[in-house]
């Protein structure tokens, strides 16, 4: 198995712990007081592991591009999957961060009483986020010029779902961010890119079905389970 | 199993049956012994026997494009409803993938650890959790509003239920991911397979099984505990 092709996705298992943060970001305003409090805190704590790990697999990731060849162009698409653990964390960071006020209104941290401690960390919080944001535009950037450098060449692959997830991670954080500064430039920006992600899911979906009607993938022989051990795949197989 | 499982019929075929390529550790780089090729001509049967975790990958992203439709600024009349629809898509198609997938598991049971711990499909696990992950944020958006405070009760333990759950495969699967490249490494060195040999006293057969389900006893040993120190901490 060439070592190239399976890089990126060794962000994949951590990303279930990288949705946590906006889905406590999301549940939270509905939240009574009692419950959201302990609901932000593992947002903020479980994200923060989460983002501690996809930063690690990120240094092999970029270590393996910097020694090697980009990966077989159909499944460069799966590059994309490096821009959503720096998108969702951001998304995370501000739209916690922007509650912050509302979950500890008047409650006394560390035993601070020279200032509002919920504004600071209202404040960490976008910081924090807006800190990220370009860094997932980074890799979003670095992933679109190498798909467009082998589309001539790409076959569909279940990789190319990466073209939606991911970045839907950063338009998330994208949409927080325009929240968190009023910016009608931003928001704007949100909106061309909740189009484009609209557009590319129909493409890929477009693109799947084909693929299965053409015997692309979900064959013997063709999908990821085909190098299987002691498993096989050929005729008779099922 | 085998008998229903294509229209092609042959001596070459018959000559695969029963072969298995972990029988041969020697030939472990051609990855189905005789099989170099796909099959021209398969059954739904043997597709479905094909349905690997990736798919989920599109369940992720059905999720995702309704959670990012349900929180996008500028918005206009029908957006919410439009958003709505990729939720219900996502919910269909989460249900039919799990469908799916189980009726793989059925079909052939092995592949289930297996699919666990191969190398590229395990990681594509975690797919199927995002998406868990993606319709909760969803039922917020879409749900939460149209109906009484009992569905912000039950996110509130779905969402822990989630955290517990997602604790359990984010290390259970880096655990394996680790275990595997060490196999992997040991693979290359045909002095692992005659160390195993020796000192397991097993026959080529068992000894192989043994390299599929070697991990599979101790796989998530140190999940519960983690679940326990989160909950005693966490919950009032």
């Amino acid at each position: 198995m060439n070592e190239n092709l399976t890089l990126y996705r060794r962000i994949f298992p951590i990303y279930p712990l990288l949705v946590i943060g906006p889905l406590a970001g999301t549940i939270i305003p509905s939240q009574p007081h009692t419950a959201a409090v302990p609901i932000w805190l593992a947002g903020v704590m479980l994200q923060g592991m989460g983002w501690c790990v996809a930063l690690m697999m990120y240094a092999i990731y970029t270590q393996r591009l910097m020694v090697s060849a980009l990966p077989d162009p159909s499944t460069r698409p799966g590059m994309y999957v490096s821009v959503g653990p720096a998108g969702y964390t951001a998304a995370a960071l501000i739209s916690l961060g922007r509650q912050a006020p509302a979950v500890f209104e008047r409650k006394q941290f560390f035993g601070i009483t020279s200032l509002l401690v919920e504004d600071v960390i209202k404040v960490l919080g976008i910081m924090a986020g807006l800190f990220l944001l370009l860094f997932s535009f980074w890799f979003f950037c670095v992933s679109t010029v190498s798909v467009i450098a082998g589309a001539k060449q790409m076959s569909f692959t279940l990789n190319w779902w990466a073209f939606v997830f991911p970045n839907a991670g950063m338009t998330l954080a994208t949409i927080q961010a325009g929240g968190a500064l009023s910016s009608a430039g931003i928001n704007g920006l949100c909106s061309a890119l909740t189009v484009a992600l609209v557009i590319m899911w129909f493409f890929t979906a477009i693109a799947h079905i084909l693929a299965v009607r053409k015997g692309q993938v979900m064959w013997p022989g063709k999908d990821e389970d085909k190098t299987m051990n002691g498993i096989r795949w050929g005729a008779h197989a099922a | 199993m085998s008998e229903n499982g294509s229209i092609t019929t042959g001596v070459s075929n018959r000559k695969r049956d029963g072969y298995r390529e972990c029988d041969d550790p020697e030939s472990a780089d051609s990855p189905n012994g005789i099989d170099h090729y796909p099959p021209e001509t398969v059954t739904w049967r043997d597709r479905v026997a094909h349905f690997t975790w990736p798919w989920f990958a599109c369940t992720m992203s059905t999720g995702a494009l309704a959670v990012v439709l349900g929180q996008t600024p500028n918005t206009f009349t029908g957006l919410q409803t439009i958003g709505k629809i990729f939720f219900i898509l996502a919910i269909v198609l989460f249900v039919a993938f799990t469908a799916i997938i189980i009726t793989r598991f059925i079909l052939v049971p092995q592949k289930f650890l297996a699919s666990l711990h191969h190398p590229v499909e395990s990681l594509f696990f975690g797919s199927y959790w995002v998406t868990i992950s993606l319709l909760l944020n969803c039922i917020q958006l879409y749900g939460v509003p149209n109906t009484g405070p009992w569905l912000v009760k039950a996110l509130e333990i779905l969402f822990w239920m989630y955290v517990a759950a997602v604790l359990i495969v984010g290390i259970g699967q880096y655990y394996v991911l680790f275990q595997l490249e060490r196999l992997k490494v040991n693979n290359a060195m045909p002095a692992w397979y005659v160390h195993r040999w020796i000192s397991h006293h097993e026959s080529r057969s068992e000894n192989t099984r043994l390299f599929i389900s070697s991990s599979s006893s101790s796989l998530y040993f140190p999940a519960p505990l983690f679940v326990l120190f989160l909950s005693s901490v966490c919950l009032p």
